[in-house]
């Protein structure tokens, strides 16, 4: 039975990778590892240059409970500490060279683990939430006191466009999965946990339940969502999974719940039964411009271009260039002809008009905006040397027919905005106050409960970006605490 | 390397487009206006031809003198472009009696002696409603119904019931409308000419029923408007009726359903309901809104059908209620998901 919550939108999903297994990707020969790959304090660094260092070998440490450890990618020498630019900050980086041996040092391996020994394998495997926000999981498998968790939700329901990474794991890596609900459940000490998957994975749907079966396992339950974004964020999963409300401003411990996402699932078990820290993670590589779209296992620091270097594009860059080149030469040889040569000129016409469908068509395949995570609620960067990190659910290189170009034009007052809202806000009025800098206005219309789902800027027929809006009234209502 | 497209998220945008949306309205007025021709002549095609060419100059023009730019880009730039000025032309067109272009006593032969009316009430409709207040989106009331009240009380003579003049060799139907004698046995007999648009009207849009629900159906299945709103209209005028009319006026129940079935099918009831109470901007923004909004009109609709002083109260009804929309919207929006009543508000 699919359930549902109030409002969302359904984009085309856009899946193209959802039936292409999982593979390695190859690590580079450089990584570059950031120290902030979740949200809280940045981890301190506990190697120096020169160091020799292995897969899984511990890099920072985390700083506080709110942080997590950060581990070695690959194995070979630390060049550099530096800053680098990441997203729109300076974030120390550690510039490590692969020597491609991939010699690993990972933790000792846990059989029957007691709660506490789980609890302190996920702070100390550096594990945070995979489904992107990156908050510290030992953090969250430790409510505060005073309340109880009666239930465990599992987060598989991968609601965004394109990412396809969560529902090949389901599929590929069912029984690690549920072995890894299990060490959480035990940590948590919960015994009703349910998985929620949208139904446009029936089949990881179908898989799970069998592994359940046979396993039998009476606790764990997967439930059927309905194909709806944004189905993944927290608020309105527990709300379908569970009728519970979420209040306003807390966390969903507040009602006896704990939502995971089935990625971090997969990483406990690694850390809990192989010993083996989070320094990968499946990402989705997908996008118009890119030629081998699919599942890989990636290595955090990997930089973007790495990425693409591997799985290539459909026409490079340097082709648009060769063929600019010869217009400007067709153009040259043009203007050299004299007017009496009329065939001449007649053929040399022909040949530039071929030229340049030809380089619409290649400019037609190339990437204009590089998105890390989903297109809806994902970061886009101009620069290439950013990282895949712990939270990086996908990368997508989209062309510029997936993306929309369009300039916003003035509101017609639909009102499309407020009836796909899932928090119920009313985005028009909170864009309109945030146009006027009235904060208090912006506020009285919900704009600090807004997730920034995106739903709104989507539906939107004047292409307004209330998105921005909203992210705006947010901050200035935090910053000047009206 | 030339330099990445950014913008803040989402990256991917849905099928709707302020020009797509006007012109699925465009699309959906299409039946009313060829049941227009059919019943009302060819006249009636010159009438929607002219102010559609004046709502577009004139919105044009005003866009031009605004911003005070006279070159190709503030062309591509005006809001003329975005089709909604065609829509208002047509709706006000669709309001208006085709005796308008009619030689006066002589139903049917064309005549452009008048023609300067529908110029003016455009004009009023574009410059004085919508651009006025801001353009698009903007205005507080709807601009082809604003005009249509307008020219009521300028050109009052030319702007009552005309018959038909149909050019498929039906019997034309003289000028008065079922809503100036409110009589039970006209509708049990002229039932089938009400439905399909042959009767007299003062606005020859709002003739055809059928051709209407035609506009209303895809209307609702391109998801352009709420398909709820115009239903609680004429289910509240066919409550209201009841109550004012039937009840009081009726000797048996089947004369009471006949006299609510007369007040759903005639008049500009079902226009209004479709294509003028859903208009974006003079509407509310919320379902709840829109609840009392639409109960509103049907009840004023009722009250001035039956207890006023003209027949017809349709484009009264709505405008009453445009102007109270700022009102609806500052006190009915929802309370945000996990949010309390008693901890909402900014004070």
């Amino acid at each position: 039975m699919p359930t549902k919550f109030f409002g969302g939108v359904h984009p085309h999903t856009n899946k193209i990778t959802q039936r292409d297994y999982i593979s390695e990707l190859t690590p580079p020969a450089k990584v570059f590892v950031p120290v902030v790959q979740h949200i809280g304090k940045p981890a301190i660094v506990k190697v120096n240059v020169g160091d020799y260092v292995k897969v899984g070998t511990l890099l920072a440490s985390a700083d506080g409970v709110i942080s997590a450890n950060i581990f070695s990618p690959v194995s070979g020498k630390v060049m550099a500490i530096e800053n680098r630019p990441m997203g729109d900050r300076e974030v120390t980086h550690i510039v490590i060279d692969n020597d491609f041996s991939d010699n690993a040092e990972f933790l000792p391996k846990l059989t029957n683990p007691t709660k506490e020994q789980i609890l302190a394998r996920t702070a100390e495997a550096g594990i945070v939430g995979m489904g992107g926000a990156g908050f510290p999981t030992a953090a969250k498998l430790t409510p505060p006191s005073g309340v109880t968790i009666d239930t465990l939700v599992i987060n598989g329901a991968e609601c965004e466009p394109y990412i396809t990474s969560d529902h090949r794991i389901m599929l590929e890596y069912p029984e690690q999965i549920l072995k890894g609900i299990r060490y959480i459940a035990t940590a948590l000490d919960v015994h009703n946990i349910l998985i929620g998957v949208e139904e446009n994975k029936q089949d990881a749907i179908d898989t799970l339940n069998k592994v359940i079966a046979a396993n039998n396992i009476t606790d764990i339950k997967v439930v059927g969502l309905k194909t709806r974004y944004p189905q993944g964020a927290e608020k309105q999963l527990i709300y379908a999974l569970t009728k519970r409300v979420v209040p306003a401003c807390e966390l969903p411990s507040k009602v006896g719940v704990v939502v995971n996402n089935v990625h971090t699932a997969l990483s406990v078990y690694y850390a809990v039964y192989e010993g083996q820290p989070l320094y990968r993670r499946v990402v989705t590589v997908s996008g118009g411009a890119v030629k081998n779209k699919g599942n890989y296992w990636i290595r955090t620091g990997t930089t973007y271009k790495d990425v693409l270097a591997e799985c290539k594009t459909i026409d490079s860059r340097e082709n648009v260039k060769v063929i600019q080149d010869k217009i400007k030469e067709k153009q040259s040889q043009l203007e050299k002809l004299d007017k009496s040569q009329k065939s001449e000129i007649k053929a040399v016409r022909a040949e530039l008009k071929s030229l340049e469908k030809e380089l619409s068509t290649v400019k037609s395949s190339q990437y204009i905006m590089i998105v890390n995570g989903g297109p809806m609620m994902g970061a886009c960067t101009q620069n290439d040397e950013n990282v895949i990190t712990k939270t990086s659910s996908a990368l997508l290189f989209l062309t510029e027919k997936e993306v929309n170009t369009v300039s916003p034009s003035q509101c017609i007052n639909c009102g499309k905005c407020a009836r796909v809202c899932p928090m119920r806000l009313m985005p028009m009025f909170i864009d309109a106050a945030a146009i006027a800098g009235d904060w208090a206005e912006a506020k009285k219309y919900g704009a600090v409960d807004c997730i920034l789902c995106g739903s709104c800027s989507y539906i939107c027929p004047a292409k307004r970006d209330l998105v921005s809006s909203m992210k705006k009234s947010k901050k200035m209502i935090a910053t000047r605490g009206i | 390397m030339e330099k990445l497209f950014v913008r803040t998220s989402p990256y991917i945008s849905s099928r709707f487009a302020t020009r797509k949306i006007m012109l699925d309205v465009i699309i959906a007025l299409i039946p009313c206006i060829i049941a227009g021709v059919i019943f009302f002549g060819w006249g009636t095609l010159i009438l929607i031809g002219v102010c559609c060419l004046t709502a577009f100059v004139s919105e044009f023009l005003f866009t031009l003198i605004k911003n005070n730019k006279w070159n190709w880009e503030a062309v591509k730039n005006s809001s003329a472009t975005d089709l909604s000025c065609f829509v208002t032309g047509i709706l006000l067109a669709l309001n208006l009696p085709a005796s308008l272009v009619w030689k006066s006593g002589q139903p049917g032969v064309i005549s452009l002696a008048n023609i300067w009316m529908p110029m003016v009430g455009t004009v009023f409709a574009i410059v004085f409603v919508k651009m006025a207040f801001g353009g698009i989106g903007k205005n507080f009331a709807n601009p082809a119904l604003a005009a249509r009240i307008f020219m009521v009380v300028s050109f009052g003579a030319f702007m009552g019931t005309v018959g038909t003049n149909n050019i498929i060799g039906l019997d034309a139907v003289s000028s008065a409308t079922w809503l100036s004698t409110r009589n039970a046995s006209a509708v049990s007999s002229q039932w089938f000419n009400m439905l399909i648009g042959n009767k007299g009207a003062a606005a020859f849009g709002e003739t055809s029923v059928i051709a209407i629900l035609i506009g209303y159906i895809y209307l609702s299945v391109r998801k352009v408007i709420d398909p709820r709103v115009p239903l609680i209209i004429i289910g509240g005028v066919a409550v209201f009726a009841f109550l004012f009319d039937a009840l009081p006026n009726g000797s048996s129940f089947s004369e009471m359903m006949l006299l609510v079935a007369g007040h759903v099918l005639t008049g500009g009831l079902m226009l209004g309901a479709v294509f003028m109470a859903t208009d974006y901007s003079s509407s509310p923004n919320t379902f709840r809104g829109n609840v009392i909004f639409a109960l509103g009109i049907a009840l004023l609709v009722v009250i001035i059908r039956v207890f006023g002083k003209t027949d017809e109260g349709v484009s009264y009804a709505i405008l009453i209620m445009n102007i109270l929309v700022p009102l609806i919207d500052k006190y009915i929006y929802p309370r945000a998901f996990g949010r309390k009543r008693a901890t909402r508000g900014a004070k």
